[in-house]
């Protein structure tokens, strides 16, 4: 039997919520971002978008291309509580719930708490119901998997709700643009692009083992939901693989002494972090975004796992020295902790300490 | 400069080289040999700054001089000649002409000033004779227990002290301790004086290779910060490892009063045999201790699972206890003797392993806690 998943997604979540609790702002376009320094778009209304404002666009080209807009620091608090309250209407329908985000979920409807039959009722009601309680509009797709479902949500936005059912899953993939799929970035786009692949028909097609040599695993994970496979679960814990926090500065920094204070910060917030979901993590990676956008991460692995600032600190700065720090002007920096210990069956326990 | 040379001679030196200069790095000059002709021998020293070593080869010099080449290039041709008489001459602009029968080679130097000069300490420094095989020995028991982990400065390397009458090795990566001593006939130090130093691992590799080639007892120097081996023209120095060892005394059980004796070849085997099947990352192996019998126990969820059981000297309480095989197996592998002894505690303390009846070698490991 096929499963029955639908990804729901809020249409444009913060600045909604923004317009919702501010009714003054009327039909104006609404961007919601970092307004001071740098900061990036986070949300544009659907009237912002109408001028090319798009989410993680730097602020200063939204503010040169919609410059009537109203702009706005977000609220996380208030969307983490309406966020919620969504949550809550969607566990009506179903436990296994995979959120990505504040604004978006999986859910696996093949079995629901209402026994409802159809994916496309459970999605209208859900959609229904959300419209009530919240005010929000969502957009819902649904499909015999997430990859479908997340193409479905997106296809007809805002306030959408497109229903894939299997047999017709081919006929709504093989004519989209590669990019359209989750995963696909820029970079992979182009590769695909130069080996004659533009729509998810040629990647379909495409020989699996000629894209196992260009692309490595990925490849035959693209090509499997090229061909609408894709097995992956619904999970309803998302288990965290990594806890960062990076800042972009107010001005390009060039010397090492005034980024490590940064650094220190963002340890300290990762420390936070870590502590806060009780984790413990082997590999600690420093990312380095230069003044011309270049990125570049330098990651160290560890024996025994770490947690706090000072060790956080003390490997961070044995990393400096491979990336661009004190050397180039540098935009953006962040820490991440990844390859979290997990507690085994066993665990080594040490002589000293 | 210009000398004549056996090949066996200069690729002796050359080879000893190899394993001291660094590979790559910053400092290019860091890859090559300083060669030093000087009356009647040859001079080769190689460093990586944190250690170095300095030889001298029975030459025919013709004109001394000084001039640095890259190692292993030299080391590769030098390797591939025949045996015969090598001369090399350098030439303006620091090129070393180098030739054997009908070979020729030409090599880029460095000129010799930028070679960092080798710490000299020796004349004011602590010294002593030691008999290679002591301290080969006590390497060799305690070096395979410390970190290969080169950020934790303290334990990528081994301790070593010395007292009035014992010199003592220590190697630790912190989920296992390797003791070795050795009880001079004379004294070598102060009563109640212990000197105690970090050698770093890398130094003891080539101090074991060293040891290794040649007869006769070797001098050995401990300065502030540097330690020296030498044999008659050749000469070891090490930057000792400027931290702290942790307090390996404390680690050591000294309640472990179960006691097992254990044959080690029937022991290693049988160890060897079930940790093929143990957990690729935890090495996990269950030791169930019982009456006159050592079952061990492996299982991998995807391999499968193994179980063998070995007699061994033992009459008091069953204890079980989770152990890494590799730990175990490096253990084995070094025991000098047939039999060994097995002390434990319970489930969650160490376990000690020594020489039957010996206890100038202890080998002490942590277990896995099983959850």
């Amino acid at each position: 039997m096929h499963r029955k998943i639908i990804h729901m997604d809020m249409d444009a979540f913060y600045a909604s919520v923004e317009q919702l609790d501010k009714p003054s702002l009327g039909k104006k376009p609404v961007i919601v971002g970092g307004i001071t320094g740098r900061g990036v778009v986070c949300a544009a209304s659907y009237e912002a978008r109408k001028f090319g404002v798009r989410s993680a666009m730097p602020m200063k080209i939204a503010r040169e291309k919609c410059p009537h807009g109203v702009y706005l620091e977000p609220r996380m608090g208030r969307y983490k509580e309406i966020s919620n309250m969504i949550m809550e209407i969607l566990q009506e329908y179903t436990d296994l719930i995979e959120p990505l985000s504040l604004d978006e979920a999986y859910l696996d409807v093949t079995e629901n708490k209402k026994g409802l039959p159809y994916a496309s009722i459970v999605a209208r009601e859900a959609k229904k119901k959300i419209r009530q309680e919240t005010g929000l509009t969502a957009s819902a797709g649904a499909g015999p998997s997430k990859f479908i479902a997340k193409l479905a949500s997106d296809h007809d936005k805002p306030d959408g709700i497109v229903v894939v059912p299997p047999e017709k899953v081919w006929s709504f993939i093989s004519g989209m643009e590669v990019g359209k799929i989750p995963g696909v970035g820029l970079a992979t786009e182009s590769r695909l692009r130069e080996m004659g692949i533009f729509k998810i028909k040629d990647l379909a097609e495409y020989p699996v083992e000629k894209l196992h040599d260009r692309l490595g695993k990925h490849g035959l994970f693209l090509s499997g939901l090229a061909r609408g496979v894709d097995e992956r679960p619904v999970y309803s814990h998302r288990e965290i693989k990594s806890i960062g926090e990076e800042t972009t500065f107010d001005r390009d920094l060039l010397l090492k002494e005034e980024i490590v204070p940064i650094l220190s910060d963002l340890a300290g917030e990762v420390e936070r972090r870590l502590i806060k979901n009780g984790k413990k993590g082997r590999t600690v990676t420093l990312k380095v975004k230069t003044g011309d956008f270049r990125n570049s991460t330098r990651s160290r692995t560890l024996p025994d796992p770490v947690f706090q600032r000072s060790e956080l600190l003390s490997i961070v700065n044995g990393l400096i020295p491979k990336t661009s720090i004190g050397r180039e002007r540098v935009r953006l920096v962040g820490i991440t902790v990844s390859n979290f210990f997990k507690p085994a069956a066993y665990e080594q326990l040490r002589l000293f300490d | 400069m210009e000398f004549r040379i056996k090949k066996e001679d200069l690729f002796k030196g050359l080879q000893k080289a190899q394993g001291i200069v660094a590979a790559k790095g910053a400092m290019p000059i860091l890859a090559n040999i300083l060669l030093e002709a000087r009356e009647g021998e040859i001079a080769i020293s190689a460093t990586d700054l944190d250690m170095g070593m300095e030889g001298q080869y029975p030459a025919q010099v013709a004109i001394p001089g000084r001039l640095t080449i890259n190692a292993r290039k030299i080391f590769d041709i030098v390797r591939e000649l025949p045996d015969e008489e090598i001369s090399v001459k350098s030439s303006e602009n620091d090129w070393l002409n180098l030739s054997c029968g009908r070979s020729k080679f030409k090599i880029a130097g460095i000129p010799p000033e930028e070679f960092p000069k080798l710490p000299s300490f020796e004349d004011s420094a602590f010294s002593m004779k030691l008999e290679r095989d002591v301290l080969r020995d006590l390497i060799r028991k305690t070096i395979y227990a410390s970190s290969n982990d080169t950020t934790r400065r303290n334990l990528n390397g081994t301790l070593l002290e010395l007292e009035e009458k014992e010199i003592r090795m220590v190697g630790t990566d912190g989920h296992r301790l390797a003791f070795a001593s050795y009880a001079t006939q004379e004294p070598i130090a102060e009563p109640g004086k212990t000197q105690s130093v970090i050698l770093p691992k890398k130094a003891l590799g080539e101090i074991l290779k060293f040891l290794e080639d040649g007869e006769g007892p070797i001098t050995f120097y401990l300065g502030e910060n540097h330690a020296s081996f030498r044999k008659e023209k050749f000469r070891l120095v090490s930057r000792l490892v400027d931290d702290q060892f942790p307090l390996y005394r404390q680690v050591i059980p000294t309640e472990n009063q179960h006691k097992a004796v254990a044959d080690r070849d029937s022991f290693l085997h049988a160890l060897k045999r079930v940790s093929i099947m143990s957990d690729e990352s935890s090495r996990l192996v269950r030791f169930e201790f019982g009456q006159g019998l050592l079952r061990l126990m492996a299982q991998n969820a995807d391999i499968g699972e193994a179980v063998e059981e070995i007699e061994i000297e033992y009459s008091e309480q069953d204890i079980p206890i989770g152990l890494n095989a590799t730990y175990i197996l490096d253990v084995l592998n070094n025991m000098p003797s047939e039999k060994v002894d097995i002390l434990l505690k319970d489930t969650r303390s160490s376990c000690l392993i020594s020489p039957m009846g010996d206890d100038s070698y202890k080998c002490i490991v942590m277990p896995m806690r099983l959850n």
